[in-house]
């Protein structure tokens, strides 16, 4: 018993010495990638294709605090760079359009020359000098075929349209009370024809707790279309009590229900669910996440991994060893509940993740997903993590004064992140980002979209980054496959298609399934073209679910090129 | 055949106290949307800490005790740690209830084990445990107060109120003036005390008493020390600034109680034997 209770001793010692003094991490790190092996290829080209963009934002609070809250204003500062893809002169080509938040500072709109570069013509548009914008959206609100912009600001939402003359001219302020927001949808919630608005803030205040806050600017609201862009707000349909900080909203149908589920990710609390019902109302279902760890919801992405499952939801969060160790979620219904399987499928890790993006870059027929990362990067020797030991651990009423926070000045909170390229393997995603030196200035991202620069199926990645330049990543990769595009054009359905689910039956029996909400994310609008890599095989059919309940079939479509699918056209089923 | 005869603690034992007030305010933690655990993970670790300490116990020391302290540790643990996932729990137990059974002076333990785990295992997974899980407390002053009410029977109960008040005392009046040279709010400190997380260090971790001081003199130096050592560390935005503070005061406590005998006149409480098994 003796020699029993001495081995005993011996293995603790020695356990205790290898937790002292040996890495055990590094026994769970993922071999080195060799970016060869994937032959991806995203090369930062700004200057070449002549984008040249620096994000600005600078606060002014009321004169008698805002030297007060001084230190804070990197905090506050870190929530607005945004980007947003638009066919805005109607030619083809895909352009997209950077709002800069300080006020009197210059929004870029870039338009698409096609011929691998853009110019910029803001100016043109009357895009350049707008009111502390945060985010924009562009949608057709009165089905006229002609873009309208919704511009999310410091302040209330604006509703611009174009003039006789293609400038966009302010028609609708949107009333009080309302905040700063990134978190809009845009999607026809009752399948009426027009698109509608479900519009949610962060504003500049604090939180109260880390993670069960209640004093946030308030829940998600609906503003219902009544046609030509006419918005009333509509409060049946959502009764949401809980006042929360919202950083974005995602649709998906999430239980395969043909319904349009809401997804908001919150931050300093739980995200919430809100199940559409059969009439079009909406129910609130956070339960499910009740023991979800990750309560910093930044944004919402959803992808299909197969025709035949249901779609994966990915909630970018944050990941900070020593302080926030949960990371990614990837949620998927498996018919009963809820299951996150980030860990599992090697995405849970990624910094302080903002935006996300789900899209083939090398046209193998796996969807790979980009995640853009990094909040305040200032001195990396003056970490605000360590700072946060002194004043977070208080009470909530301590906590919610901002003047009570420790100044951010030029400290590093989660920054001098490189953000992550995730590629889609069959044995998993993998990390390729520093092995092919994406992001190696590691940026403060958040919107992140991808173009198709030249209309050839190679998507290309724009990277908006708070307070810093963009970043336009071509996408330089070798095509591993064939590609298809599409269009969607409504007609009973809204115009822009919005809510459409397009399924791609391939020749050897797989379906791929993208669902078209373009203002998923985080703090960006993505193409219309809706793009699928294929891989080797060949489409056999094309089905298209239209909002209002239209299916149709397309057969044997051409290969390698966009189409444009008008409602109607299609064979219906 | 011989039976087993396994001890366990009466009624009077202050940590049933605790036990209470860990039930109560699991039920508490639980329902709380912040929380973020579920009650099959505390019940995972729970079993594990309490295999931990009733076998160790057995082996080690040849007696089969009824494993009271594994059940409280598992609730410090619990309460402390967020992990990436609950296998991080498993060497969590194991150095909390290891330090209990290997780690003594003068056959006594030294490092309250819920400590022990905390801060080893943080340092050893830093990327999968997080004891800013502290953070997820609701900030609720009512829930501070309930805490401090319980925690006040308790340390007198066990007798280690000097601990506890000597903490409060001089952490106030360190952090007052150190405040004024790091530039900082000379309130956050107070309210720090006043939080829900401190409350509950205050009186359950720091008033152990296997491992903290028996006389009056040494559990007012005991607790000035750890008020001191905290500030100390906090200055410098060091991780876990209390508990790395707890850990170093126990170990310089059984370092000194070599010379001062002050654990020579702990106290014990009672037990009974009750036998399973065996005719």
């Amino acid at each position: 018993m003796n020699f029993f209770r001495k081995l005993l001793s011996i293995f603790f010692y020695i356990f205790l010495m290898l937790v002292l003094f040996f890495n055990f991490e590094d026994l769970f790190q993922k071999p080195e990638v060799d970016a060869k092996a994937f032959k991806l290829s995203l090369k930062e080209v700004s200057q070449e294709v002549n984008v040249d963009f620096v994000h600005e934002n600078r606060l002014q609070f009321r004169k008698e605090i805002d030297n007060l809250l001084q230190g804070l204003k990197p905090f506050y500062e870190a929530f607005s760079a945004s980007v947003s893809v638009v066919d805005i002169n109607q030619d083809g080509w895909s352009d997209f359009f950077v709002p800069s938040t300080k006020r009197g500072s210059r929004s870029h709109l870039y338009i698409n020359t096609g011929h691998g570069r853009f110019v910029e013509k803001a100016r043109d548009y009357a895009l350049d000098l707008l009111p502390e914008p945060v985010r924009a959206g562009f949608f057709d609100c009165d089905n006229d075929g002609e873009p309208e912009m919704l511009l999310t600001t410091n302040h209330c939402p604006i509703l611009y349209k174009k003039d006789s003359l293609g400038q966009y001219k302010k028609i609708y302020k949107f009333p009080e009370p309302c905040q700063m927001s990134t978190a809009f949808n845009i999607f026809d919630y009752n399948r009426d024809g027009y698109l509608d608005l479900s519009v949610a803030a962060f504003s500049h205040i604090v939180p109260n707790n880390w993670h069960n806050s209640n004093n946030g600017p308030g829940g998600v609201v609906f503003y219902k279309n009544e046609g030509q862009c006419r918005f009333s707000r509509d409060t049946k349909d959502l009764n949401e009590r809980n006042r929360r900080f919202t950083h974005a909203i995602g649709v998906v149908d999430s239980r395969n229900k043909e319904r349009q589920d809401l997804w908001a990710a919150t931050d300093f609390n739980l995200d919430r669910i809100f199940f559409q019902k059969d009439d079009d109302s909406y129910e609130q279902a956070d339960e499910i996440l009740y023991n979800s760890k990750a309560h910093n919801g930044m944004s919402v992405e959803p992808y299909y991994l197969s025709g035949d499952s249901y779609p994966s939801v990915f909630i970018s969060q944050v990941y900070q060893p020593r302080y926030a160790v949960t990371g990614n979620q990837l949620w998927t219904f498996d018919g009963h509940k809820f299951v996150d399987s980030a860990k599992e499928q090697g995405v849970n890790k990624c910094g302080w993740a903002w935006g996300a993006l789900f899209e083939d870059l090398n046209n193998d027929g796996r969807p790979d997903l980009i995640v853009s990362n990094g909040f305040i990067s200032g001195d990396p020797q003056n970490q605000y993590w360590s700072m946060m030991n002194r004043f977070a651990p208080s009470s909530r009423r301590y906590l919610s004064n901002s003047i009570n926070w420790r100044p951010v000045n030029n400290t590093t909170w989660s920054g001098h992140e490189r953000d992550c390229v995730f590629m889609n393997t069959p044995k998993g995603f993998v990390n390729v980002s520093e092995a092919i030196d994406f992001d190696k200035d590691k940026l403060d991202g958040r919107g992140l979209v991808s173009i198709d620069l030249l209309n050839n199926g190679k998507l290309s990645v724009i990277v908006a980054n708070q307070k810093q330049k963009l970043n336009f990543y071509k996408n330089e990769t070798p095509s591993e496959g064939h590609w298809i595009g599409f269009r969607l054009i409504g007609k009973t359905s809204n115009r822009d298609g919005i809510g459409t689910k397009i399924k791609l039956k391939l020749e050897n029996g797989n379906t791929l399934v993208r669902a078209h909400y373009p203002f998923n994310g985080y703090s960006a609008q993505k193409s219309s073209k809706i793009h699928f890599g294929l891989g080797p095989y060949k489409v056999a059919e094309v089905i298209v679910h239209w909002t209002n309940g239209l299916q149709e079939k397309y057969l044997n479509p051409k290969l390698d090129a966009y189409h444009s699918l008008e409602e109607g056209q299609g064979v219906a089923l | 055949m011989k039976g087993i005869s396994i001890t366990i603690p009466k009624l009077s034992d202050p940590r049933f106290i605790f036990l209470m007030f860990t039930f109560c305010f699991l039920g508490y933690i639980l329902f709380l949307p912040g929380y973020g655990r579920s009650a099959s993970e505390y019940l995972f670790l729970m079993s594990l800490c309490l295999f931990f300490d009733f076998f160790l116990r057995g082996i080690m020391d040849g007696k089969w005790v009824f494993p009271l302290s594994g059940l409280v540790s598992a609730f410090g643990l619990f309460m402390i740690c967020d992990v990436s996932s609950p296998i991080y729990y498993i060497p969590m137990a194991i150095l909390a209830m290891g330090s209990k059974f290997f780690i003594k002076i003068k056959s006594r333990h030294i490092f309250n084990p819920t400590t022990f785990g905390v801060v080893f295992t943080s340092l050893a997974f830093p990327s999968a445990v997080s004891p800013t899980g502290l953070l997820r407390w609701d900030g609720n002053l009512f829930m501070s107060l309930f805490i401090f009410i319980c925690g006040l029977l308790m340390v007198i109960k066990v007798n280690r109120w000097a601990v506890s008040a000597s903490y409060y005392l001089t952490a106030v009046a360190v952090a007052t003036p150190l405040s004024f040279f790091i530039h900082e709010n000379p309130y956050t400190y107070l309210h720090s005390l006043m939080w829900e997380g401190i409350v509950v260090y205050t009186f359950f971790n720091l008033t152990d008493p296997k491992t903290s001081p028996h006389k009056l003199k040494y559990q007012l130096l005991y607790g000035a020390s750890i008020a001191v050592l905290t500030q100390f560390f906090r200055t410098f935005d060091m991780r876990l600034p209390e508990h790395k503070a707890l850990l170093i005061a126990c170990f310089l406590y059984a370092a000194i109680d070599i010379y001062i005998r002050d654990k020579e006149k702990i106290e014990v409480w009672k037990v009974r034997e009750v036998s399973i098994g065996g005719r």
